[in-house]
């Protein structure tokens, strides 16, 4: 056996490192996946936010467009319905009326509100227009009705046009005052809703005219009825036109697609400004007296450990103080200023530690030379410690803003302004922030506030990043190594 | 060139010029007074407390907000226990630490022991920027993206439920776990590794059998913290949990935490003098005494166990 | 120079005539039954002697005997500890420094010190010596003074051409002339030297050994070190201290020759150190 071999590892010694392997591998994964889903989190919602340039397409041409269903007896099938025209926009130049059903856009079926912004996104990428076919409103449609009642079966109604002038879809195919509709396509006509509806599901499914059989001079009579209207929408799926009216536009309560983020932009930064006002001056001055005035005595050294500690306290905890201390005994009311006093509060700990972190990376001795050449203790503060704690307080600075930035909890606590549609004027105003428009959106029933949601933690995320990034490299490159 | 220097008078009068005292004095007393403030308002945070949930203990007895499960502040009878939501609570601050700890744990293990310094100096700041997202971002994962995944996997799951909130929880606070514990995990002494390695241990043994052990309890005070932290959380709750208190707790249904308890109490459409805003102030009191005890007794652990090794 | 047969053992052999002789010269600094707490420690004990003008003083003595606590407790460098007291008296030109009315700032603006461990600013050598000028409101002549500061401290001709460079680039030995330049550049009258060559290599210690010497034609200087052939080589007059007392205080020459106390005769043999 060669000296080399004997110090090869025995099987039992083997089979030992293998099992140390393998937890190096199990420790690896861990931060892999702690990492990776969370990465993947942000990636989702990423994708969800894509639906954004589709719905500022839709929005631009002019379009709100709500769920609605459609229902014949228990049966219920959804359709999107155009909620509100642009006057003068390209919707209403092509014709388009509220309460029009959208059938299809680009040849392609649409249900729903989602359908609707999925396929408009599927449209290729050079194409500025897209075909779309819908049925006109029920006025527009038929004119005005009345209703019959049908005599085997109390309580159920037909339809009889009552009034169909002249520029009705009905008048120009031939349908007349005074005739009663029976069915379309084989289906049972009802009420003059279910009737418009069963037209806009039965035309959904086949591109053909309706057959309607309706009885006129008490003959029936069966008629080709076209009820859908086609034409050329232009769409404006531009990301960047899409972003910037996104984040220029207000909050809209029922329209996803027209709603936008300009009120939570600007109260954000007017929130932060206040915080950093009231936070910045007080932490610095608190950190640079307890570290380089305060005689180390029992209660400097229980405060340094409550003033830590409070770092940790829950965040809404801080709402609550915000609530009690600043809107009712101040008397700011539920304001930006109270906001930002709020949050002020909130990062105050964290400056405090932050600062007395950074002015002690300032080693003793540069002090001690600066006192033996005859400075005072001002001087000693503002011209030798305070220039080198500088990196590490602005990354305290940095850190404890992007805190403020992302905070919504105890801002909730400060009131109900879960909707605001106005700009903030001045620093009493009511407000949003950015974190609490994305609560109340991620709350929101309607389809596409998700979407809008995900927008805005896009945004979000970019601006934290941005800023947490500037922090750790500002704190990696210009610390000073003594 | 010898150019001879202004010398200072010889005859001494040490005292400092009037003017320089007097602003050395008001530099002193200014910082001393921001200070003071910043004392001011953890007192005033104390007192806030105290005061505010004073009316609250005189009508509801603390057996009964401990105690009872009813919590129902705006029906007749009203009920004041909080039995449900402090359940509730647990319960999804314990699904987030059983998935915080581990992997947490794990990850310093990778950092301190296995980890190159290169990669460690770029995925620390990884784990600090992902420890620095909004917690009203995580609330959102666990409410658009989690819930749908598992009600995919476990049709019986609510579209609100604790169990999402729990798990995303858990992701949010995983930073703060590794970071503390890869601290602690890196002040255990060399010569201890060292002197298993001595003993013809693994890398893994050595890890297993003498770091971890060494470091324990300070990988205790992190999860204190991280307990802490999980307690008061409130956004992801607010948005994931539902705001239905379940009893007995079951994750998979809708749950009420204390902080959405509070967030509820706030938003609602109450009088602002009606006792159930003493109510919030109890439970505001309740969560400022138990997680300042919380990361008090974290604080004073860690500072043992710096004491021991240094 | 005639000198008596020093004792083999006496450093002071070693350097003999290197030195002035002690001369009768008025005091500067003037300490009086002179005891400091720290906390309840109490660190110094009824120290009493006299600093004469424009001479060297050395103060000796084992680790922890008080000596650079008393060479703090001149230009009030101790008030920055927040935990000590004094009792007696010292007087600079006559004014004791402790009284109410005296500023600690006044009193480290005339009596300078160097530490013993270089501690250069960690910004240019100009902006080193530009400090002291600026904080004492001199805005005059701002170049000159620091030019004619780098001369005393034999530092000019090395940096002249690299002013703006960091002080940290340059060697310990150069780092810690800098810092004398630095304490000189305001014109104190006293220069106090805390073990100044103890983190530097020879040849850098005897360059600031010279220097020393020429300094004390313009200036007082109190030198501490643990350095016995270093305080002989230096010195007119040392100062022996042992656990916080005063021991011996005498001319440099008697002291190492012919000490009077045995303690002192123990140490400067080196039975004990």
């Amino acid at each position: 056996m060669s000296a080399s071999s004997q110090l090869a590892a025995p099987p039992r010694l083997r089979h030992r490192h293998r099992k140390s392997g393998l937890f190096a591998v199990l420790a690896a994964g861990s931060l892999g996946v702690g990492v990776l889903v969370v990465v993947l989190l942000i990636f989702a919602t990423m994708r969800e936010s894509g639906a954004l340039s589709s719905m500022h397409a839709t929005a631009t041409a002019g379009l709100a467009l709500s769920q609605r269903a459609a229902t014949n007896g228990t049966e219920s099938t959804p359709y999107v319905s155009i909620a509100q025209v642009t006057p003068t926009s390209p919707a209403e130049t092509l014709g388009l009326a509220q309460g029009d059903a959208l059938l299809a856009i680009g040849g392609n079926i649409v249900r729903d509100v989602r359908e609707v912004w999925a396929t408009v996104a599927a449209l290729p990428a050079n194409k500025s227009t897209a075909t779309i076919a819908w049925v006109p409103n029920l006025e527009a449609l038929l004119g005005e009705l009345e209703l019959v009642p049908v005599a085997e079966q109390a309580g159920t109604f037909r339809v009889r046009l009552a009034y169909v002038g002249t520029e009705t879809v009905a008048a120009k195919q031939g349908l007349r005052d005074g005739d009663v509709l029976l069915s379309a396509n084989g289906l049972a006509l009802h009420g003059s809703q279910q009737t418009w509806q069963a037209m806009v599901t039965a035309a959904r499914t086949n591109n053909a005219p309706l057959a309607v059989v309706l009885e006129r001079d008490g003959k029936r009579k069966e008629l080709p009825f076209r009820v859908q209207r086609e034409g050329e929408l232009p769409l404006d799926r531009n990301l960047i036109a899409a972003l910037w009216r996104f984040v220029t536009s207000l909050d809209e309560p029922r329209y996803p697609e027209h709603a936008g983020l300009a009120s939570a932009i600007l109260g954000s930064l007017l929130v932060v400004l206040v915080t950093i006002l009231f936070s910045f001056p007080l932490g610095i001055a608190a950190a640079v007296y307890l570290e380089e005035y305060a005689k180390r005595t029992r209660i400097t050294s229980v405060l340094q450990v409550l003033i830590a500690n409070l770092a940790g306290i829950p965040s809404v905890v801080y709402g609550i103080i915000g609530l009690e201390i600043i809107d009712r005994t101040l008397g700011l009311g539920r304001s930006i200023l109270t906001g930002g006093i709020t949050l002020g509060l909130l990062i105050l700990p964290v400056m405090i530690l932050g600062c007395r972190e950074a002015l002690r990376t300032v080693p003793p001795w540069v002090r001690q030379a600066a006192f033996a050449v005859g400075a005072t203790p001002s001087q000693v503060v503002w011209y030798q410690v305070l220039p080198y704690a500088l990196p590490g307080m602005l990354t305290t600075m940095i850190l404890a803003v992007s805190r403020a930035i992302g905070e919504a909890a105890p801002l909730i606590m400060l009131g109900a302004f879960l909707f605001v549609t106005y700009l903030p004027n001045g620093l009493m105003d009511t407000f949003t922030v950015v974190p609490i428009q994305i609560f109340t959106w991620a709350t929101r029933p309607q389809a596409g506030y998700e979407t809008i949601a995900a927008v805005a933690i896009v945004v979000l995320l970019v601006i934290l990043l941005v800023l947490n990034g500037t922090a750790i490299v500002l704190r990696n490159r210009y610390q000073l190594r003594w | 060139m010898q150019a001879t220097l202004t010398v200072l008078p010889r005859t001494p009068s040490l005292a400092a010029p009037r003017h320089r005292r007097l602003f050395e004095a008001a530099v002193r007393y200014t910082l001393l007074g921001c200070g003071l403030i910043a004392v001011l308002v953890a007192g005033l945070t104390a007192w806030t407390f105290f005061a505010g949930s004073l009316p609250f203990f005189e009508k509801v007895s603390l057996g009964e907000f401990l105690g009872s499960i009813r919590w129902a502040p705006i029906t007749v009878p009203e009920g004041y226990g909080t039995l449900a939501l402090i359940a509730d609570t647990a319960v999804i601050t314990g699904i987030s630490l059983l998935v915080a700890v581990p992997l947490g744990v794990l990850a310093a293990v990778f950092l301190s022991e296995y980890c190159s310094p290169r990669l460690r100096s770029f995925l620390k700041p990884v784990l600090e920027i992902l420890g620095g997202i909004p917690t009203v971002v995580y609330g959102f994962f666990a409410l658009r993206t989690v819930t749908p995944w598992l009600q995919e996997m476990f049709p019986s799951i609510g579209f609100w439920n604790g169990l999402s909130a729990g798990i995303v929880m858990g992701f949010m606070i995983l930073p703060l776990v590794a970071s503390l514990s890869e601290d602690v995990l890196y002040a255990v002494p060399r010569s201890l590794r060292e002197a298993a390695y001595a003993l013809g241990a693994t890398r893994g043994e050595v890890i297993l059998r003498v770091v971890l052990p060494a470091a324990m309890s300070g990988i205790g005070a992190a999860f204190i913290l991280a307990l802490s932290r999980a307690i008061g959380e409130t956004m992801i709750v607010a948005l994931a949990a539902g705001r239905t208190p379940a009893w007995p707790p079951d994750p998979t249904q809708p749950m009420m935490t204390l902080t959405t308890t509070i967030v509820n109490i706030a938003t609602g459409d109450h009088e602002a003098t009606a006792f159930i805003w003493a109510a919030l102030f109890a439970i505001g009191a309740l969560l400022f005494v138990v997680t300042l005890s919380l990361n008090i007794a974290s604080h004073f652990i860690v500072k043992r166990f710096r004491e021991l090794y240094e | 120079m005639s000198l008596p047969a020093p004792a083999p053992t006496s450093p002071y052999h070693a350097e003999e005539g290197h030195v002035g002789t002690a001369i009768a010269t008025p005091t500067v600094l003037a300490t009086r039954d002179f005891s400091l707490w720290y906390g309840s420690h109490q660190a110094l004990f009824d120290i009493t002697f006299d600093v004469p003008e424009h001479q060297v003083t050395a103060v000796i003595g084992p680790s922890g005997c008080g000596k650079s606590t008393w060479l703090r407790s001149l230009n009030r460098m101790n008030d920055l500890l927040g935990i000590v007291r004094t009792e007696g008296s010292i007087s600079y030109r006559g004014t004791d420094i402790y009284e109410r009315h005296v500023d600690a700032v006044e009193v480290r603006r005339r009596i300078g010190m160097v530490f013993q461990k270089p501690n250069p600013f960690p910004k240019s050598i100009r902006d080193n010596l530009a400090f002291p000028l600026r904080i004492n409101g001199i805005r005059v002549g701002v170049e000159q003074r620091i030019e004619t500061a780098l001369r005393r401290a034999a530092l000019w001709d090395e940096v002249k051409d690299r002013l703006a460079r960091s002080a940290l680039e340059l060697s310990g030995g150069q780092q810690q002339r800098l810092c004398i330049a630095r304490a000189l550049v305001t014109e104190p009258e006293v220069l106090l030297m805390d073990e100044p060559c103890s983190a530097l290599d020879p040849g850098s210690t005897a360059r600031i050994e010279d220097l020393i010497q020429e300094l004390r034609q313009r200036y007082t200087v109190v030198i501490v070190t643990h350095n016995m052939q270093q305080a002989a080589r230096v010195s007119q007059h040392t100062a022996f201290f042992y656990v916080g007392r005063l021991e011996e205080f005498g001319p440099t020459r008697e002291i190492f020759t012919k000490p009077t106390n045995k303690r002192t005769e123990d140490y400067i043999t080196g039975r004990f150190g």
